[in-house]
């Protein structure tokens, strides 16, 4: 399968001049898998993830010990601090320029390769003049795989909600379906 | 030979002052070539004492690495950080007091580097909660290491070096150079307090924010600290008798991180990879050139400038340990104090050997002859307390500089000498008093 037949095309995008606020808001709202930064051609420049910005809120020094120190009462007043700290950075600042992408004529399990490789989640698909044209992500290639394997009884699949979930009900994966 | 040995020395120490390469990389290619040339044999700079590498350095500051690598995972340094700003109330200049306190001691009998690497982190997040500029303090902190390393043997490699060649023992640095650094300290606070006592000022509501933390969270591993605790006081009172029992500095060492090792149910390879062994190659890469060097008579050449110098006497060295004092202070400050004193050491046995007329090897007869050992502390003073003149004089000051960089409150040049330079020059100023009426009026060899 050609990745040009499983990349998606609705991405979110920002400009090099966006900061992190937007481009935070943006997250939260359109919940991309990335954000893309690209010119007015689309050619692409940069890719922020959802980590990325985790990372610059954070301060250098801080790790998940050090942070058990600040009592809860503090927190929110803490990361809204850290938040105004970096809050007009520029996404020219802090996103990735050493990224990895595919072709649309690559195939799917060259992407899938790529993504465990890398230990990414998604891949952005150019064309030959570094347009932008779409991502790959890993979910997209699994979906394809389970499209290669899986019965169609096993649509019956649900997610369970495990505040009701009582004990012993777990549907096991050795019964039958 | 003796110009390839030259040449060897000169260009390895030119690059690693340029910093263009990394200073590992310079001297194992340096140690190398003094092996292919057969300045230096292999059997030489492996088994020869007096030519080869010092393994009683070696092994000790690896096993102190060990040690320390297994303290790290307790997050002992946090904890006793965030108590203490709590102990002072929250009063900037209280806390900055006592994070000195806690650095000198701790790089007394750890690493400088690991001191302040553990505590830089707590400091920026004090500080943040203050809101206060970090870094006066994460300076202060800098400058804490480099004097509270100078303290004892295991404070500071220079120390470590200066034991191993001139046969010190822990106790003797313990009797010498201790109280020097407690006067030191306690003149430096005092200047501080006149420098920051009025400018660090906070509002009540910051100084509560302090008071709210929750240092308990900070222990990690509550049975590891006991263990690790339990192993580094032991070894500690190791070091105390280690001269009594006749055992060597590294011997103490490896029996402490061994046990620790045994004891603590912690992985060795990943204990074992956190070793800095560029710094240990760095040391191996050293003695070899400075084996070569001394081989061919380069550092019994400069032994001689040294003494149409200073001249000393059998039974005075005044001007020598002077002079050895402030010309290893600056150019500690400059160039790294590790092959300062690597290239030191031999010199100075070189002029043991010509003061006292001794053919052969010296023996600690006449290597701690009374007259020869204010020059040994003196070398000790200058090189490390030499650290604090510049941004670049001691690992811990770089990475002070680093961090605070990332934190984005960049420490630039200037503003690091203009704490630093003074520092370095007050702390120098009262190591010359200290040597003059120990050693030279009050004769308390």
């Amino acid at each position: 399968m050609l990745i040009s037949r499983i990349m998606r095309t609705k991405l979110a995008l920002a400009d090099i001049e966006c900061n992190v606020k937007t481009i935070l808001c943006k997250l939260s709202k359109l919940a991309p898998r990335q954000i893309y930064v690209v010119d007015d051609n689309l050619k692409l420049h940069g890719i922020i993830t959802g980590y990325d910005l985790l990372k610059v809120v954070l301060p250098e020094y801080a790790d998940s010990n050090l942070l058990r120190s600040v009592v809860d009462q503090q927190i929110d007043d803490f990361l809204l601090k850290n938040i105004e700290r970096v809050v007009d950075k520029k996404a020219s600042e802090f996103m990735i320029t050493d990224f990895v992408y595919l072709k649309p004529t690559d195939h799917a399990m060259e992407a899938e390769a790529l993504l465990v490789e890398k230990r990414i989640n998604a891949l952005p698909v150019l064309g030959e003049d570094g347009r932008l044209l779409g991502e790959v992500h890993r979910r997209d290639i699994l979906d394809y795989m389970a499209r290669l394997v899986c019965d169609a009884g096993q649509e019956e699949f649900e997610h369970v909600d495990v505040k009701y979930l009582l004990a012993g009900s777990i549907l096991k994966c050795t019964e039958k379906l | 030979m003796f110009w390839t040995a030259t040449l060897i020395f000169i260009c390895a120490y030119a690059v690693i002052i340029s910093e263009k390469v990394h200073k590992t990389k310079v001297a194992l290619m340096g140690a190398a070539l003094v092996l292919l040339t057969k300045i230096l044999l292999q059997h030489e700079a492996f088994h020869d004492i007096e030519l080869g590498v010092d393994w009683n350095v070696i092994f000790l500051l690896i096993s102190m690495m060990i040690i320390i690598n297994v303290m790290t995972k307790t997050g002992v340094f946090q904890y006793v950080a965030v108590k203490s700003a709590k102990i002072a109330k929250g009063e900037p200049f209280k806390i900055m007091v006592i994070l000195a306190t806690i650095t000198a001691l701790g790089s007394a009998f750890l690493d400088n580097v690991t001191t302040v690497l553990l505590l830089a982190p707590v400091t920026l997040l004090i500080a943040d909660q203050l809101e206060l500029d970090p870094v006066p303090f994460l300076i202060t902190e800098a400058l804490a290491s480099n004097i509270g390393g100078t303290a004892t043997l295991i404070g500071d490699p220079p120390n470590i070096m200066i034991a191993s060649k001139a046969g010190l023992n822990f106790m003797d640095f313990i009797e010498h150079l201790t109280p020097a650094i407690v006067i030191i300290f306690i003149v430096w606070m005092i200047v501080w307090k006149f420098v920051f006592g009025q400018r660090l000022k906070v509002s009540q509501g910051n100084k509560e924010r302090i008071m709210a933390m929750n240092e308990e969270e900070l222990i990690k591993d509550a049975k590891l600290l006991k263990k690790s605790l339990t192993v580094l006081t032991l070894t500690i009172l190791g070091f105390v008798l280690h001269g009594f029992f006749h055992y060597e500095p590294a011997t103490v060492a490896l029996a402490g991180a061994s046990v620790l090792l045994l004891i603590s149910g912690e992985e060795p390879h990943e204990i074992l990879a956190e070793v800095e062994w560029p710094t240990i190659f760095f040391f191996i890469g050293l003695f070899i050139i400075i084996g070569g060097t001394v081989k061919v008579g380069l550092i019994e050449l400069l032994s001689h400038k040294m003494i149409d110098i200073t001249h000393p006497q059998p039974d005075n060295m005044f001007t020598l340990s002077m002079v050895i004092l402030w010309f290893s202070a600056i150019a500690s400050a400059i160039v790294d104090n590790i092959p300062f004193v690597a290239t030191m050491n031999p010199l100075l046995i070189d002029m043991v050997h010509q003061v006292y007329g001794v053919t052969g090897s010296a023996t600690l007869e006449h290597i701690q002859h009374p007259a020869m050992m204010p020059v040994w502390w003196a070398l000790a003073l200058g090189a490390c307390l030499g650290g604090n003149g510049s941004p670049i004089g001691a690992s811990a000051n770089v990475i002070v500089v680093g961090m605070s960089e990332k934190q984005g409150h960049p420490i630039t040049f200037m503003r690091f000498l203009k704490y630093g330079v003074p520092v370095m020059f007050l702390t120098i100023l009262i190591s010359m008093l200290y040597v003059y009426v120990r050693y030279y009026v009050l004769g308390l060899v």
